[in-house]
């Protein structure tokens, strides 16, 4: 179900494409339950007021019926599709990401315009032990990250970025 | 940044003095600013100051009133003195600060034995600050004078490391001969050229091969190919011209103008660049007083919401115009032996030095209704150029489209009117519906152009050296279309190049074609710094751009 086509542009055929972990999906369903409970608390409101004879319910439970939809549909289909379509491999000058279904992304980093590799966690994805890769250059506009990746994968992935750096820029 | 006891850029350098030396040796020879700097440069500080003062009458604020009843006989004195006694206070304070700022801020150029000398530029009354800048890796020396300050005839000599913004440092404010003469000094040491009975400089690389003067710009000794040696992002270093000849040569005595625009010409330019937008308002206008008449008040009033944002959009536009004609009035450009000079402004005169070196992109901007006379204007991306300073600046803020391609393909090596344009499918149109038929790339020997826009065209120039990733994307529609956008990553301070809704074959290829060419240029550009290919002379073939 969550295969990607491939693709000349964002699924070049023929090169090693690695996935994200699935964890990841529960990384970015966080922010889905803030909804729900927002939703709830609609809900909630909606009937004491009623209750109390103080408000009209029906706004209420309108609003928390829209957001139950919206956080239903993030939770069980966009959510899981958008975090599972990221890919990055590993050329032997660069390396490539893509992201995205809906909109598409592609971002090519040589590894000799590398000026930071970080590895990031927040709570939450710490927890589930992953972390996010980040390649900085001196363009504000490269939008080079890799989320999702286990934290043994995402150090030795930078690791061998950094070696690769070094070993390009060591010619200078 | 006024972290104490910081030492500047360019401090650390492998054939310095000790510190200890350059302080003692410094000492000697200190130099101050004019004394009325402080005022110039903390006129916030004095006015917040008197803001203060004025604070402490609030109570009686609406009674300052009586200063006039005052004049007029009917005054009540303790209110009265306490007005004196507040300002003289503050007076004394912004005085005597002033006076104490003055007497620690002070610079001196030291020389090294091995180097062509530093300058030490200590300020800071609490938190010291001193900052040592090798000459040699000074890029840029620019003076510059803010209204204020010109009234006054004090200028700013600035030096632009290549470090960046951060780094720079600004010597403000001197008396105008000063500051030109310790330009001409900076500028002659920071070349190799030392004073007196010092040892000369070695030239660095870049000297070989300084023969070529088939441009014919009037002796320029100077192989152009070799042109600021700074090589890639942060390398750094200006490695001067070095044989003998040549060295005496290298001073600002050397910059030849090539370019003028007259403040008229840049005025009239730039009026008929917004006359879109006069339109606009015009035709809003008449058709708000037309509903009016004919229907009556109401649809004045819904109306005017509607004319609110149009006339915010109209002022924002007027407000960017007004800034480029100040900015760019009295346009000159000059050659300098490492790159280009640009001197303009009406009530500041700014400089602005671009070694060659910096400049990460260029844009060729022909508005809609300069079409018809031919005109066109160029911009510049320059590295280290996220300040206002720098943001934006003209090449040529009007010229007839030949010369402004000449004096592109003079800075860059780059010809615009490369006949190698590739345009987009037609099924582009559902996307991009008025400018599909003008959305055009090509790869050219030293970079990537990309031409777009019906009305008002646009072509940007990247060097493929100045790329920092490439990148692609795809939108929903556009993936119905079988079309993608490919962009090209540059450093901080320059628009992203972006060739819009390639098909999708044609965008991998051009994504896997410029990743290589980014590669081989900017191997190319640390191997041999400088030596850039496809860069010949800026001379006067370029012409004198004129309207």
């Amino acid at each position: 179900v969550h295969d990607l086509q491939p693709d000349p542009l964002f699924l070049e055929p023929g090169l090693d494409w690695h996935k994200v972990s699935p964890r990841l999906i529960t990384e970015r369903r966080i922010p889905v339950v803030v909804l729900a409970l927002v939703a709830v608390a609609a809900l909630v409101i909606g009937v004491v007021g009623q209750a109390n004879g103080t408000v009209s319910s029906w706004p209420f439970v309108l609003a928390a019926g829209v957001l139950a939809v919206v956080a239903l549909v993030l939770w069980l289909v966009l959510v899981p599709r958008m975090a599972l379509s990221w890919r990055y491999a590993e050329r032997e000058q660069d390396l490539v990401v893509r992201r995205g279904r809906i909109m598409r992304r592609l971002t090519v980093v040589p590894y000799g315009r590398m000026q930071v590799i970080q590895v990031r966690s927040n709570p939450v994805a710490h927890r589930l032990g992953i972390a996010t890769v980040t390649l900085v250059t001196a363009s504000a506009d490269t939008d080079a990250h890799i989320p999702g990746l286990p934290v043994d994968v995402a150090q030795a992935l930078r690791d061998r970025l950094a070696a690769k750096g070094e070993a390009l820029t060591a010619g200078l | 940044m006024t972290v104490a006891g910081t030492s500047g850029p360019g401090a650390s350098g492998e054939q310095g003095l000790e510190p200890a030396a350059l302080e003692r040796a410094a000492a000697t020879r200190m130099r101050r600013l004019h004394p009325l700097t402080p005022f110039l440069r903390s006129w916030r500080l004095v006015g917040g100051l008197s803001a203060v003062g004025l604070s402490l009458f609030r109570e009686d604020l609406n009674r300052l009133v009586w200063v006039w009843h005052a004049l007029h006989g009917d005054f009540e004195i303790s209110l009265l003195a306490r007005a004196a006694a507040i300002t003289a206070g503050v007076a004394v304070v912004i005085v005597f600060g002033a006076w104490l700022s003055w007497r620690v801020t002070g610079f001196a150029i030291v020389d090294e034995p091995a180097g062509s000398g530093t300058l030490l530029f200590h300020r800071g009354i609490l938190a010291k600050q001193r900052n040592q800048v090798r000459l040699v890796r000074v890029q840029s020396v620019d003076v510059n004078q803010p209204l204020v300050p010109r009234l006054l005839g004090l200028a700013a000599v600035r030096l632009d490391m290549a470090a960046g913004h951060d780094a720079s440092v600004n010597l403000a404010y001197l008396p105008l001969a000063e500051a030109s003469s310790l330009r001409e000094e900076i500028l002659r040491r920071g070349a190799g050229v030392t004073t007196g009975d010092e040892v000369p400089r070695v030239g660095g690389p870049a000297a070989v091969g300084g023969s070529d003067s088939s441009d014919g710009s009037g002796g320029s000794g100077r192989g152009d190919g070799s042109d600021g040696s700074g090589g890639g992002d942060g390398s750094g270093g200006r490695d001067g011209p070095g044989g003998p000849d040549e060295r005496a040569a290298a001073t600002s005595a050397r910059e030849e103008l090539i370019a003028q625009v007259s403040t008229e010409q840049v005025i009239k330019s730039n009026l008929l660049d917004g006359i879109s937008g006069w339109v606009v308002l015009a035709l809003w206008i008449v058709g708000l007083v037309v509903a009016t008449i004919l229907m009556g008040r109401a649809a004045f009033f819904a109306a005017l919401s509607g004319i609110i944002p149009v006339t915010i959009a109209i002022l924002a536009q007027l407000r960017r115009q007004v800034r480029s004609m100040m900015r760019d009035a009295d346009f000159k450009l000059l050659r300098t032996p490492t790159g280009v000079r640009i001197s303009s402004g009406m009530t500041s005169t700014v400089n602005r030095t671009i070694d060659f070196d910096r400049i990460q992109g260029v844009r060729l901007v022909e508005p809609f209704w300069w079409r018809r006379f031919g005109w066109a204007r160029v911009k510049l991306d320059i590295a280290g150029g996220e300040d206002d300073f720098n943001k934006g600046a003209s090449l040529i803020p009007v010229a007839s489209r030949a010369d402004a391609v000449a004096l592109i393909v003079a800075v860059t090596g780059a010809d615009l009117d490369s006949p190698r344009y590739v345009g987009v499918p037609r099924s582009a149109r559902w996307v991009d519906p008025i400018g599909w038929r003008f959305q055009a790339v090509a790869l050219v020997g030293g970079g990537a152009l990309s031409r777009s826009g019906r009305w008002r065209r646009s072509t940007a120039y990247v060097p493929y050296a100045r790329v920092q990733s490439v990148s692609a994307r795809q939108g929903l529609v556009q993936r119905r279309l079988g079309l993608a956008t490919v962009f090209l990553d540059l450093p901080k301070g320059s628009m992203r190049w972006r060739a819009e809704h390639r098909t999708v074959l044609d965008a991998a290829a051009l994504v896997g074609e410029l990743g290589v060419q980014a590669r081989l240029h900017r191997l190319a550009a640390r191997s041999a710094p400088g030596s850039s290919p496809g860069r010949p002379a800026l001379g006067s073939g370029a012409g004198s751009a004129a309207v």
